[in-house]
């Protein structure tokens, strides 16, 4: 680089060339360019790094021994959101024979799992958006169709989203649900926490309905202490682990269980830090790559160039100082 | 002045024996209790108290004030004991829904109505009949839909 910069020096006292970059020129402008990245890049970092969730969010804590599978929890959700009816009815015990997960018609769905330690006993467990403390499906949309609101629900906004489903793949639970049936105006299908009804100092329809205690709502933080204290308790009953307390970077639906949660069907392999981070570094650069990389090249480009126009020049040159010589 | 002391200890009296009188005769635990408080939705469940009792025989299982219950959340802050619930003017005996009312989100430990009624009956009853398997279990055993019959019940 060095003597490529040189040679526009030389060559400028001699001849004049239609675009000249000066040595002090283009280091100026590298380094202006290397500064603005490093500090792009650093001050989002730390920003997000911060923020420690919102103050008095809600969740629900899911005792996983708790549950009868009655899915009282499936009807309360379909008639409190409107959902069509579905075609198995509530009281019928067939849809456990395969899993289910979360769709269009039904915001919730409850499992069934083999119970290990007492076999006329199964093990059911609900699932629903468990409205993750830092959700990868909010970072993964482009438009910022998600937003997670301070009584902590994770909420989607249709009017936004142009359907490019990328929350479907991001989500580690399975949760968001494409509403393939009306493709033409695209709309992402999940739970709300029951936002208008906790909004209004209400507690989700699924909460309500529960007759088991399986489902407790309230303050996460108290959550947190109340699980812990279940758990302290009962040691013989419960598994050590408040599943949804750190996965993720944490969850506004936490679980307690009596077998290990990898058993029934929890994905076990999720970071303690939110997913996000993963992406953070390489999505936050992509900005500034887009804006500085190209000036950056273009000037080493341009450079280059114009030490290759001098060198053909003088080549030239000389070799018609050598014709007239001779 | 010594009219109106001597009124204020007849009327206190009277109001003590009153209170012991109606204490006393309530006091006795009743053969069937009619739960009835979904009764828009569901038959009302006759639970037989008595039958419970004698084959329990240990009355802390479900009710905070009997037995030793010294780790219930609940003494930290309000006497549970047999007398002041028995003593209780209003009703004779402290019904659960006094405290166990709906799901509060700021008192998670005090679980709802519903929930201390059916945990209780799950601690046994899961398992028996389709509880815990079907759906249709509960109100196949325990609590029939509003207009029909328990099947059990033939």
């Amino acid at each position: 680089m060095g003597k490529s910069s040189q040679n526009p020096d030389e060559h400028n006292g001699e001849k004049k060339t239609p675009r000249t970059i000066t040595r002090r020129c283009f280091l100026g402008t590298v380094g202006a360019l290397s500064t603005t990245a490093l500090i792009g890049t650093g001050s989002k970092a730390s920003a997000a790094g911060n923020f420690e969730g919102w103050p008095n969010r809600f969740g629900v804590l899911t005792d996983l021994t708790a549950c009868v599978g009655c899915r009282s929890c499936e009807k309360a959700c379909n008639e409190v959101n409107n959902l069509p009816s579905p075609k198995v009815p509530f009281d019928d015990k067939s849809v456990f024979n395969e899993p289910r997960r979360p769709n269009q018609n039904a915001y919730t769905v409850v499992n069934q799992y083999a119970n290990p330690k007492d076999k006329d006993k199964p093990i059911y467990r609900k699932l629903q958006c468990n409205h993750c403390e830092e959700p990868a499906c909010a970072n993964s949309c482009p438009i910022h169709a998600y937003n997670k609101t301070p009584e902590g629900a994770v909420l989607y906004r249709e009017d936004f989203c142009f359907g490019c489903r990328y929350c479907m793949a991001a989500c580690p639970f399975n949760v968001p649900a494409f509403d393939y049936w009306s493709a033409l105006e695209p709309k992402i299908m999940k739970c709300t926490m029951c936002y208008p009804r906790i909004k209004n100092g209400g507690i989700p329809g699924c909460v309500e309905a529960c007759p088991a205690g399986a489902l407790t709502f309230g303050k996460r933080d108290l959550l947190l202490k109340l699980a812990a204290e279940k758990i302290a308790k009962n040691p013989d009953k419960y598994v050590d682990h408040i599943y949804g307390q750190r996965e993720a970077g944490g969850t506004s639906w936490i679980y307690i269980s009596g077998v290990p949660f990898g058993e029934l069907g929890f994905p076990t392999n999720l970071p303690n830090k939110p997913l996000a981070e993963e992406t953070k570094g390489f999505l936050g650069a992509v900005p500034v790559i887009l804006t500085v990389w190209p000036a950056l090249f273009g000037m080493c480009y341009a450079a280059l160039r114009h030490r290759d126009q001098i060198e053909k020049e003088k080549s030239a040159n000389e070799k018609k100082e050598e014709v007239t010589h001779e | 002045m010594k009219r109106g002391l001597v009124l204020f200890f007849v009327i206190t009296l009277s109001l003590f024996f009153a209170v012991s009188l109606y204490a006393g005769s309530s006091g006795k635990p009743p053969d069937v209790v009619s739960l009835d408080t979904m009764k828009d939705k569901y038959e009302a469940v006759p639970f037989t108290h008595k039958k419970h009792a004698d084959m329990i025989s240990d009355c802390g299982k479900c009710h905070h004030q009997h037995g030793n219950n010294a780790a219930d959340p609940c003494k930290d802050c309000h006497a549970v004991t047999p007398s002041v619930f028995k003593q209780s003017v209003t009703a004779g005996f402290l019904p659960c829904r006094n405290c166990h009312t709906s799901p509060n989100p700021q008192k998670p430990h005090l679980v709802s109505l519903k929930v201390a009624y059916h945990s209780k009956c799950f601690e046994c009853h899961r398992g028996m009949g389709n509880i815990g398997t079907d759906p249709k279990g509960c109100t196949e055993l325990c609590h029939a839909i509003k207009g029909t019959k328990l099947s059990s019940s033939k």
